[in-house]
C-alpha cells in the first residue's frame, strides 16, 4: 500500500517538477532519494558533536595530568604534552593519600550499596504485590521522599545523630546518649532503612519493575509448596537482576560522588570527595603540608594558580578514576537492563 | 476431601499470605520514614518558629513565632535574592534538559553501527555527575580556550561576533532572543552534563513501544514526522512527567541555597533561621514540581 502511495505521487508531474516545500513533501522527497543515507550521516554527525562535547573535557584533563609543571598554559601543547611527566599525578596522589583512601571510600561505597539495593528492593518487591488498598496508598510516602530536598531535613537529622539513643536505651546503659556523628554508621542506618541518598527513587524503579514481572511466577511457585522467603529468594530475585544492576550502578555512582551526606554526617578525610573537596578550598595549605612527602623540585610553584588547578585537576581525575574503569566493565549490561527492563517497567 | 477444599481456597490465602509479608517487608522502610522523613519535615517546621540554641546533648528552644520567617525573608542580605535565582534559573534549565535528553533518546534509538559506543558515550555524564568535577572540568575548559585564544580562536570569537552582528542587523532578529540563544549555548555542557539519567529514562520509553506501532503507522501511509508526533510523543508523554519531577529535585539538590542553609546552620549557629529559610525553600521546591507536574499533566496521554 505504501509502494502503491509512493508511486502514485513519483508519477504525478505537479510534485516531481517543483521542489518539496511542506515537511511530508520533503520526508517523501528523502526516501525515494535515498534519504536514508542523509539521515544515517546526520545521526552520526550530531552523536559526534555531542560526544566529542562530553568526551573533550575528560580527555583534557587526562592531558593535562601528564603535562610537566613548567609546560602548562604553553601555547605550543595545549592537547599532547611535549615532555610526558608524572609530577601532577604524583602530587595529587599523595594528597589524596590514594591507596588508603581508595580501599576506604570503596569499601564505604560498596556496603552503602548492598544495604540501598537490599532496602529498596525489598521495599519495592512489597509495595509492587501488595493488595491493600490502605498500604497501596503508602507510596505517595515514597513519592513524596523522592520530591522533598535532602537538605530540608538536614538539621533534625543532624541533631538526631548528635544524640542517638533508641527509647532511652542507650542512655540506660552509658549514662548518655551516643553520638555517630563521624561514624559511616550514620549512613548505613539511612541506607537500611530506605532514607539514604536517592533511596526514594530506588524503591520505585524496583516497584515498577517488579510489576512488569507476572504474578503467576509467585502462583505457580505457590502452588508447588514454596514458601514465600524461598519464592522471593530462589524464583524473584534471580529474575530481578536486570533491576539489580540498574539500581547498583546508580547507587554506587551516586554515592561515590555524593558530598552532601558524607560531609554532613561523616567528614572522614579518607573518604575520596570528601578530600577533594577539602584540598580545593585550600590548596595552599594542604600542599604544604605534604611537602615533606614529595620531591622539592616545584616548591617554589606552590602558590602559582595554575600549578595548583593542574593538580586539582588530576586529584579529580584520580578519583573519577575507580568510576570509570567500572563503567568500562559493566556499561554493556547497564545500558541494556537500564533501557530494557529498569525503569520504565 | 480435606484437599478440595483446600484447593478452592488457595488464592485468597496465597494473597493474605502475601499480604502479611509485604507488610513485614515494609516495615524497616517505614520505620525508616517515621524517624528520618515525618518527624524530622515536623521538627524542621517546629524549628523554624523557635530560637534554637544547642548546648551540650540538649536542644533549648523558645517560641519566637514568624520572626524567623520574617529575619530570613525581609532582612537577611543575600537569601530572598538567591531564592529568586536559585529557581528563575531551575526552570529554563529543566526545560532544556528535557529537550535535550527526549532529542538524545531519538538519537540513539534504532538501529545503526556503533550503536553500543554512542550510548556508553552519552551514559558516560551519569558517571560523572558530581559537582567539584564538573566545576574542574568547567575550569579545564576555560583554560583551554584561554589558552588557544592567543592564536586560533581570537578568529572564532570574531567569527562569531559577525555571525550575531548579521543575525541583529541582516536578519533583524531581536536582541533578547539572541542573548537567550547564545545563554543557552553558553550552558550546552552543563544540560548535558545533566541530562543522562533523563536520557535513559526516554531511550528506555522508546524501546518499549511496540514495533507494531510502527508497522500500522507506516501501512496508513504516515511520514517519519508524522509517526513521531502521533506514535512516539505520545508514548513516551508519561515519562515526561516522571523526567521533569526528576529533573526539578536533580537540579534542586545543588544549588547555592543548600550551602547557605547549610553554613546558616553549623557556620553561624542560627539554627532557626537555617529551619525556616529549609521551609521556605521547600515550600517553593513543592510549588514549582505542582505546577509543572499541573502544566505537563495537561498534555500527557496515557495508554491504559
Amino acid at each position: 500500500m505504501t509502494k502503491g502511495k509512493e508511486k502514485s505521487k513519483a508519477k504525478n508531474p505537479a510534485l516531481k517538477r517543483r521542489l518539496p516545500r511542506t515537511f511530508d513533501e520533503w520526508s517523501i522527497w528523502m526516501r525515494r532519494k535515498g534519504g536514508g543515507f542523509f539521515m544515517s550521516l546526520l545521526r552520526y554527525a550530531l552523536i559526534i558533536c555531542i560526544g566529542q562535547i562530553i568526551l573533550m573535557p575528560i580527555l583534557k584533563m587526562i592531558s593535562a595530568s601528564f603535562m610537566s609543571p613548567e609546560e602548562v598554559g604553553n601555547p605550543i601543547s595545549t592537547w599532547i604534552p611535549g615532555t610526558f611527566s608524572i609530577e601532577h599525578l604524583y602530587v595529587a596522589f599523595k594528597l589524596l593519600n590514594y591507596p588508603k583512601a581508595l580501599v576506604y571510600t570503596l569499601a564505604t561505597t560498596a556496603a552503602q550499596v548492598v544495604l540501598q539495593v537490599l532496602s529498596a528492593a525489598v521495599t519495592g518487591y512489597a509495595f509492587a504485590r501488595v493488595r491493600s488498598k490502605k498500604l497501596q496508598k503508602l507510596f505517595v510516602i515514597v513519592i513524596l521522599t523522592i520530591v522533598v530536598p535532602p537538605s530540608v531535613l538536614m538539621l533534625p537529622q543532624y541533631l538526631f545523630f548528635r544524640s542517638f539513643d533508641i527509647f532511652g536505651i542507650i542512655k540506660l546503659i552509658t549514662g548518655e546518649p551516643l553520638n555517630l556523628l563521624g561514624n559511616p554508621v550514620t549512613l548505613y542506618l539511612l541506607d537500611i532503612f530506605g532514607m539514604g541518598l536517592k533511596s526514594g527513587l530506588y524503591i520505585y524503579i524496583f516497584r515498577q519493575f517488579f510489576r512488569g514481572l507476572p504474578r503467576e511466577l509467585e502462583e505457580a511457585a505457590h502452588m508447588d509448596g514454596c514458601g514465600f522467603l524461598s519464592t522471593l529468594f530462589r524464583i524473584i530475585m534471580p529474575n530481578a537482576v536486570p533491576g539489580i544492576i540498574t539500581v547498583g550502578v546508580l547507587s554506587f555512582v551516586w554515592n561515590w560522588n555524593d558530598t552532601y551526606y558524607s560531609n554532613l554526617f561523616v567528614g572522614n578525610r579518607l573518604n575520596l570527595m570528601v578530600r577533594l573537596n577539602q584540598v580545593s578550598a585550600d590548596m595552599t595549605n594542604t600542599l604544604w603540608g605534604i611537602n615533606r612527602q614529595i620531591p622539592g623540585d616545584f616548591y617554589f610553584m606552590h602558590t602559582n594558580q595554575l600549578y595548583q588547578s593542574s593538580i586539582l585537576t588530576s586529584s579529580s581525575l584520580l578519583v573519577v578514576l575507580p568510576l570509570i574503569v567500572l563503567f568500562m566493565f559493566i556499561q554493556k549490561r547497564f545500558v541494556e537492563s537500564a533501557s530494557n527492563a529498569g525503569i520504565v517497567g | 476431601m480435606e484437599n478440595t477444599k483446600k484447593k478452592h481456597k488457595k488464592p485468597s490465602s496465597f494473597y493474605r499470605r502475601q499480604d502479611r509479608w509485604a507488610l513485614i517487608m515494609m516495615t524497616p522502610w517505614f520505620l525508616g520514614t517515621l524517624l528520618f522523613f515525618l518527624i524530622p519535615l515536623v521538627q524542621v517546621c517546629w524549628y523554624s518558629l523557635n530560637e534554637i540554641t544547642l548546648d551540650l546533648g540538649a536542644v533549648n528552644q523558645s517560641w519566637v513565632g514568624l520572626a524567623n520567617y520574617n529575619f530570613v525573608l525581609r532582612t537577611h542580605a543575600t537569601f530572598y535574592q538567591e531564592l529568586i535565582t536559585t529557581f528563575m534559573q531551575a526552570a529554563p534549565n529543566t526545560v532544556l534538559i528535557i529537550f535535550f535528553s527526549l532529542f538524545a533518546a531519538v538519537l540513539l534509538n534504532g538501529k545503526y553501527k556503533f550503536r553500543g559506543a554512542a550510548r556508553v558515550l552519552f551514559f558516560l555524564p551519569i558517571v560523572l555527575a558530581t559537582d567539584i568535577i564538573s566545576v574542574n572540568l568547567a575550569t579545564v575548559s576555560m583554560d583551554a580556550l584561554e589558552g588557544a585564544s592567543s592564536t586560533a580562536s581570537t578568529a572564532d570569537l570574531t567569527g562569531a561576533m559577525v555571525i550575531v552582528n548579521f543575525l541583529i542587523e541582516g536578519v533583524g532578529l531581536p536582541m533578547e532572543l539572541i542573548s537567550t540563544l547564545l545563554g543557552i549555548i553558553a550552558n550546552v555542557f552543563d544540560t548535558i552534563r545533566l541530562s543522562g539519567v533523563q536520557t535513559l529514562i526516554f531511550l528506555a520509553g522508546l524501546q518499549s513501544i511496540s514495533p507494531s506501532m510502527y508497522e500500522v503507522a507506516k501501512m496508513e501511509g504516515a511520514t517519519a514526522y508524522e509517526t513521531f508526533w502521533k506514535v512516539t510523543l505520545p508514548t513516551v508523554s508519561p515519562l515526561i512527567l516522571t523526567n521533569l519531577v526528576y529533573t526539578i529535585t536533580d537540579n534542586l539538590m545543588r544549588t547555592d541555597l543548600i550551602d547557605m542553609i547549610r553554613t546558616t546552620a553549623f557556620g553561624q549557629a542560627q539554627y532557626g533561621y537555617s529551619a525556616a529559610m529549609s521551609v521556605v525553600f521547600l515550600v517553593c521546591t513543592l510549588a514549582m514540581i505542582g505546577l509543572a507536574s499541573l502544566i505537563v499533566g495537561k498534555v500527557v496521554f496515557y495508554n491504559d
